[in-house]
């Protein structure tokens, strides 16, 4: 049985004469959930040398937010990472209230968090089923599929939109909703929670998927920070960082969940099977936090009074939040004159994802490659911009 | 050996008892349902409420402020208003959505400030109607042109009179202002 060191070693010992073979995998290629490229050079079965081409869904957005009004750049965030748009809406319109000064009535705050929060279900089941579905389990990948149907249809009393929600606006949220939304995103809950257990059964216990996923890509903590991994990917390798709990913002701070840590229940620490199962407890975390929100909402209003031309004060300013895929930051230079920003520098998680593929692909199978990449959950929009 | 037999045996079971799972699901009723023609009630009904499906403008309502263009980050809406006889305001002269750069943002919902006063299907002059199928043979049938092209002629020409009209009696009066103000002025060859 050849075990991962002696993959490593032959690795080594194996003499590079022109011998290595070149090949592209994408920028169309089903693993890799977008239009991203790799180019692999295998020696036989082994990644000898691996680079990751990214680029191909770059849509200049940070570019066209310098030619926008605020405001008008609010639908743009939703294309930032398209799977939790309204994360990404929730992360910009806090970053221009903190340098504006703006109010958020209490209500539009918890409307944020559920929006937020089902969103991020709904991310994270979009990423355990297709990591199912790369690793070659078809069925999971269609019952995450359905689930994530009936957040769509919550979404869509929410939002009025099932996907690019565009929901949050400075200092409030777009619209209200029917009080009958609340009694149907619990009835939701419970039959999740129910859902879960299921989908653990089919798929988290299966012998077959655990060893496609176990002592694959092992990341340890340090160098996980040193690739300035964030978010589930950083926490499956065993450091505690959620920014919900270390910098809360909204009334995250009030509320009760705790952070899941991968710790290596199956394999070693940091390994793709973490990074599987932190995603299925944080979707259980955000369970909790739904139930918390939906007991203390109370009637209110949902928009503040906000200027009609928003001008920032001159000078820059950068804010965090939590994202499904690791740290949302926004950095935004204002000169201080005109209602559109000099400059806006999205950061997000899934591009401090690719940065890591090149130095972990090395001595990796060809087939770990997919099952490493599927489990960092990177979604192509959000590395390129 | 034996963690080989185990390690068999237990592949054995959970694909077992993923099968169960799959299996059950085929004595359970079907949630996929066929759409378009077996549905029950058609579907903009069991949409919510706010739901964002083609964006449609009522002409009757609309003040023709330009505000909702100004709104759109991506020009979807290209309108111009003008001057209409026996009517104090403006009037729209043609009124025409890019159906095909719409992205359903809702800012433009937003900003408009006519609302019509009704009780039920209250909404302002543009809104969202519930219908989302909207799909063309033609990159031109996604433009829709809510005043005919017909009738937007003959509204522009009909304000371009007016405009030339009140042009000349507006010249006519700080002509007559004009002339007061020189005749009130002592002659001093000046030419205005």
């Amino acid at each position: 049985m050849i075990t991962e060191n002696d993959l490593q070693s032959r690795v080594e010992i194996t003499p590079i004469n022109g011998s290595e073979i070149e090949i592209n995998m994408g920028p169309h290629h089903p693993s890799t959930h977008g239009v991203i490229r790799f180019i692999l050079f295998l020696d036989g079965e082994i990644v000898v040398r691996a680079v990751a081409d990214v680029g191909y869904l770059h849509r200049s957005i940070e570019k066209i937010a310098e030619n926008l009004p605020y405001p008008m750049f609010m639908p743009y965030t939703d294309r930032v990472d398209y799977v939790a748009a309204i994360n990404c809406n929730l992360g910009y319109a806090l970053a221009v209230e903190s340098l504006a000064g703006l109010e958020v009535p209490e209500r539009a705050t918890w409307l944020r968090m559920i929006g937020a929060e089902l969103n991020r279900i709904n991310s994270h089941l979009i990423a355990v089923g297709a990591l199912a579905m790369d690793v070659g389990a078809t069925t999971p990948f269609v019952h995450a599929i359905r689930e994530r149907e009936y957040i769509l249809d919550l979404l869509e009393i929410l939002t009025g939109t099932r996907m690019n929600n565009n929901y949050v606006r400075f200092g409030g949220v777009c619209q209200d909703v029917p009080e009958d939304f609340f009694k149907k995103t619990e009835k939701f809950l419970d039959h999740f929670v129910l859902f879960l257990g299921e989908f653990n059964r089919l798929l988290t216990t299966n012998k077959i998927f655990l060893e496609r996923l176990i002592n694959v890509g092992i990341l340890t903590g340090d160098q996980a920070l040193g690739f300035s991994f964030s978010g589930p990917n950083l926490r499956a390798s065993g450091v505690g960082h959620d920014l919900r709990r270390i910098d809360p913002y909204c009334f995250y701070s009030d509320m009760e969940f705790s952070v899941p840590v991968g710790s290596g229940v199956k394999g070693t620490t940091g390994d793709s099977f973490d990074r599987f199962i932190v995603r299925i407890d944080e979707m259980l975390e955000s369970v909790k936090i739904l139930r918390q929100i939906m007991s203390k909402i109370k009637e209110g209003p949902i928009q503040s009074k906000i200027p009609r031309k928003i001008v920032l004060p001159a000078g820059e300013s950068y804010h965090r939040s939590e994202a499904p895929r690791g740290e949302l930051g926004f950095h935004i230079v204002s000169d201080g004159k005109s209602n559109m920003p000099y400059r806006i520098k999205i950061r997000t998680g899934s591009f401090a994802a690719m940065t890591s593929l090149s130095e972990l692909f090395k001595g990796m199978m060809v087939a770990d490659v997919v099952a490493y990449f599927a489990s960092l959950d990177v979604v192509a929009p959000e590395v390129d911009r | 050996m034996i963690i080989y037999l185990k390690n068999i045996w237990e592949t054995y079971a959970t694909v077992f008892e993923g099968m169960a799972i799959t299996f059950s699901y085929l004595l359970q009723r079907p949630i996929t349902v066929q759409y378009p023609d077996r549905m029950k009630e058609s579907v903009p009904e069991t949409l919510p409420e706010k739901y964002r499906g083609r964006l449609m403008v009522d002409t009757e309502l609309c003040t023709a402020c330009g505000l909702c263009a100004k709104a759109c980050p991506i020009d979807v809406i290209e309108m111009k208003g003008g001057r209409a006889e026996g009517k104090k305001g403006l009037r729209l002269i043609y009124f025409n959505i890019y159906h095909g750069k719409c992205m359903y943002c809702n800012l433009c919902v937003e900003a408009c400030p006519a609302e019509d006063g009704e009780e039920d299907e209250h909404h302002t002059a543009i809104y969202f109607k519930k219908n989302f199928e909207g799909s063309s043979y033609t990159l031109n049938g996604l433009v829709e042109q809510f005043i005919p092209p017909d009738e937007a002629r003959r509204r522009l020409k009909e304000s371009e009179e007016i405009a030339a009209k009140r042009a000349a009696a507006a010249a006519e009066t700080t002509k007559n202002s004009e002339a007061k103000q020189e005749s009130d002025k002592p002659k001093d060859g000046g030419d205005v």
